[in-house]
Order: C-alpha cells, then sequence, then structure tokens
C-alpha cells in the first residue's frame, strides 16, 4: 500500500506539475480577489453579488479567460470569430462561447 | 514572525525550483502583472489549508503580491514538499536568520494530532482575530469553523466513539475540545467574521453543497473545483502526469504488460488509466456510474468488477473520493506484488 492508502502522487512524489495546477491556482486567487472585493461591498470582478449560505461558481467569461492566459505558452494561436460568425451562432466575438450547460 | 516547519535551510534549494515554477505558471504570473500596485486583497486574512508544494508556493506568493496577510498550512499529512515550505516562509526579501515571508505549519509526515494543531493555528493571527478569507482544499479548514462553531453553539463537543467513528474524527473532536476548553467562543467569532471560502476539490465541494443545502454554511463559498480549466485540467491531465510519477518513484516497478486496475472513471480516473495505458499497462476500469462505465468502455477499457479482476491484477488505483473500495480480504487475494495508491484531489477524510 503506497503513501499508507492517502494521495499516492503528492505523498511518494510532488503532486500536479506547475503548468496544470497554474490554471487551478488563478481560478482560486480570482475567487479569493471576488470575495474579499464582496467583502468590501465593491463591485466584484465576475459581476455576482456574493451572498452567505450559497455556493457558487465562476462565469465561465473568467473561466475562458483562465484558459487564454495558458495559450501563449504552449504556443497556440487562437482563432477570433467574424461578426457574421458570431451572429450566426449567437455569441459575442470576445466571448463566452459556449451556454452554462455544455459539458467540454 | 512565527512558523513550523520541517527545516528553513532548505529555503535555498526551495527558492530555485519556485524560480523555476514561476515561468510554468503564466496565469498566476499575468494575475501579479494585471493587478500590480492595485494590491486588490490589501487588508484580507487569508488562510489557506492546500497541500503545500512548490506550485501552492507560487499562489501564496501571488495572494501575497496582491496584498494579503496569508497564514498557510497543507491539506494532507504527507503532501508538504519542505524545501518549497521553506521557501515561502524566508520569502523573497527574507533570508534564512531573518525570515521575512509567510507563516506556514506544515511538513512533510505529520501526525493526525500535528495536522489538526496545524490547522487550528494557522486559522487564528497572533492578535486573536481569525481568518477573513480560506483557500480550501477537502473542506478541513470550513469544517473546523463551521463543526467548531456548531459545537459552541450546543455548549459541548461531542465525545468521541472508537465503534461507530474514525481515528481522524477522533482527532478531530479532541482538537476541538482542547481549544473549547480555553475559549469556548472562538470558532463562533471565527464563523461570524468570515467572509467566504474559495473550494479546490471534488469533495470539498461536495461538502459545501451539504452544508448550504441544510442551512449550516454562513458564508458565501466559491466551487473552484468546477471551473472548467479547472476540474478538466488538474483533475485529468495532472493525474495523468502525477500518478505515474508517484509509482515511479515509490515502486520503480516497471508498469508496462501489468494488469492495472482503476476503481473510478471521473476526471481522476480517466488520467489515470490514460498514462497506465501510455506506460503500456493493460487497464481495467471499475465503476457504479452507467454513464462514466459506458465511457470506459467506449474508449476501449475492460469494465468489471473489482471481485472478477482483483485476483489476476497487479496495480491497484482507487480515484473515487469515496471509501471501502478495496478491503483487505480482496487484496490477499491477488499474487505477489501489487501496489496500491489512492490518486484524487481529495483524499477521503471524516465529516462532521
Amino acid at each position: 500500500m503506497l503513501a499508507e492508502g492517502r494521495l499516492l502522487n503528492l505523498g511518494c512524489a510532488t503532486g500536479h506539475p506547475s503548468f496544470v495546477m497554474s490554471a487551478s491556482f488563478t481560478n482560486q486567487t480570482i475567487a479569493q480577489i471576488d470575495l474579499w472585493l464582496n467583502a468590501q461591498g465593491k463591485q466584484t470582478v465576475a459581476g455576482i453579488k456574493y451572498e452567505s449560505g450559497v455556493v457558487y461558481t465562476l462565469p465561465k467569461i473568467l473561466d475562458e479567460k483562465v484558459a487564454r492566459l495558458h495559450l501563449e505558452k504552449l504556443g497556440v494561436h487562437l482563432t477570433t470569430l467574424t461578426k457574421a460568425q458570431a451572429d450566426y451562432i449567437g455569441v459575442a466575438i470576445e466571448g463566452p462561447y459556449k451556454a452554462d450547460h455544455y459539458r467540454y | 514572525m512565527e512558523y513550523k516547519i520541517k527545516d528553513i535551510n532548505l529555503a535555498v534549494e526551495g527558492r530555485k525550483e519556485l524560480d523555476l515554477a514561476e515561468t510554468e505558471m503564466p496565469g498566476l504570473m499575468a494575475l501579479r502583472k494585471e493587478y500590480a500596485g492595485k494590491k486588490p486583497l490589501a487588508g484580507a486574512r487569508i488562510m489557506g489549508s492546500l497541500h503545500m508544494t512548490v506550485q501552492t508556493a507560487i499562489l501564496i506568493e501571488t495572494l501575497v503580491d496582491l496584498g494579503a496577510d496569508v497564514r498557510w498550512v497543507s491539506c494532507n499529512i504527507f503532501s508538504t514538499q519542505d524545501n518549497a515550505a521553506a521557501a515561502v516562509v524566508v520569502g523573497k526579501k527574507g533570508t534564512v536568520e531573518n525570515p521575512q515571508g509567510v507563516p506556514v505549519f506544515a511538513w512533510k509526515g505529520e501526525s493526525l494530532e500535528e495536522y489538526w494543531e496545524n490547522t487550528a493555528r494557522a486559522l487564528v493571527w497572533p492578535d486573536g482575530k481569525t481568518a477573513d478569507l480560506i483557500v480550501d482544499d477537502g473542506g478541513d479548514a470550513t469544517m473546523l469553523v463551521t463543526c467548531g462553531a456548531e459545537f459552541e453553539d450546543a455548549g459541548s463537543v461531542p465525545e468521541f466513539n472508537p465503534a461507530t467513528d474514525s481515528e481522524e474524527w477522533g482527532v478531530f473532536l479532541a482538537t476541538c475540545k482542547k481549544i473549547f476548553e480555553k475559549d469556548p467562543k472562538q470558532w463562533t467569532r471565527a464563523r461570524e467574521t468570515l467572509r467566504g471560502v474559495s473550494e479546490e476539490t471534488t469533495t470539498g465541494v461536495h461538502r459545501l453543497y451539504q452544508m448550504a443545502q441544510a442551512g449550516r454554511l454562513k458564508f458565501p463559498a466559491i466551487n473552484v473545483n468546477d471551473s472548467v480549466t479547472k476540474s478538466k485540467f488538474d483533475n485529468l491531465y495532472g493525474c495523468r502526469h502525477s500518478l505515474i510519477d508517484g509509482i515511479n518513484r515509490a515502486t520503480d516497478v516497471m508498469m508496462a504488460g501489468k494488469i492495472a486496475v482503476v476503481c473510478g472513471y471521473g476526471d481522476v480516473g480517466k488520467g489515470c488509466a490514460q498514462s497506465l495505458r501510455g506506460q503500456g499497462a493493460r487497464v481495467i476500469i471499475t465503476e457504479i456510474d452507467p454513464i462514466c462505465a459506458l465511457q470506459a468502455a467506449m474508449e476501449g477499457y475492460e469494465v468489471k468488477t473489482l471481485d472478477e479482476v482483483v485476483s489476476m491484477a497487479d496495480i491497484f488505483v482507487t480515484t473515487t473520493g469515496n471509501t471501502g473500495i478495496i478491503s483487505a480480504a480482496q487484496i490477499s487475494t491477488t499474487n505477489g506484488f501489487s501496489p496500491t495508491a489512492t490518486a484524487s484531489s481529495c483524499s477521503p477524510k471524516a465529516a462532521c
């Protein structure tokens, strides 16, 4: 039994690599900024007024922002929708591109 | 400055790893640049309970860069990288003799008693005030504040029942009891002044939704796990990298040609199965969810019950976040050398 049955990748190695954790922790940092802006009664990044007792997910446009921040490092060249294409599928050129129920 | 780590002299090698990690964490570095000089977290006391690794060190230093006053613990007794913890304590401007970083209370190989003591300690600042915000992984810090306050509401900490309760639950109750005897309102105040929690894992958000439904969540919470750029990347590609890294470092056993059983085919299971297949292992999946089972089958994996395959498999990996997946009796029927591993975004823990 490795790592006494606890997390093997963190107990016997060094966990996930930096690049993928950057995506996770960029979300964490945005979440912390938002909760603190909310606590001070300021406008939040997500535009949500966070209420006590409720569990929220960050809006898709911020999810897309996190992904965008990781594209250059991998040499990704993203295609931009034309106005006609954006209108055809009913999204804004700058996103968000998928409905909340889309599962990826 | 207070801290409790393995060895502060590890800070020099730790800083080298942090420097390297910064070049691989473009999202966090972009936020540092975007918010440079703006300090959006100024005045925020942030307590983190999340694996004290090199990557987490970059998160901590980003929060500090944005103005936060941070204290940190690991959310697992074995997950701390002691050099990363030392580098965070020393900080960018400090030295081993004069550390100026962030108070960390974590080391690799804590006892359960030490683990819960560290968690409680990190939640309370030297002036007696508690965290405004929590970065949680698996929900332990949130559970300590919430259950601690609920015990205070009830006027006592429940007795441990060794017949029905887990060992860890007993340690948790003992920790609560010790604090209750010293200050019977500590967690009540902490719960009142907590402004929010952001949660990293599948297990932790499951707990948060249960607490919200039961009316026990007394602050807002953000489910970071279900950001697509978290669970569809960290849980999947993170495990695809780190599962076989862990098996290799722990055993150096060759996976090619072996039969590997992966229990669970969620995001974590999918990553684990793919990495084992990439090593040339013959991978078999167990599942309770027909949708995930069908996904596994159509990806070309055999899907069986554990009992059908336990006697012939070489490697077992559990990825479910659940309890009682493989029993000692089942393992005793395996042939020879069978490394058994848990890979998940959080290990199952006691819950209140």
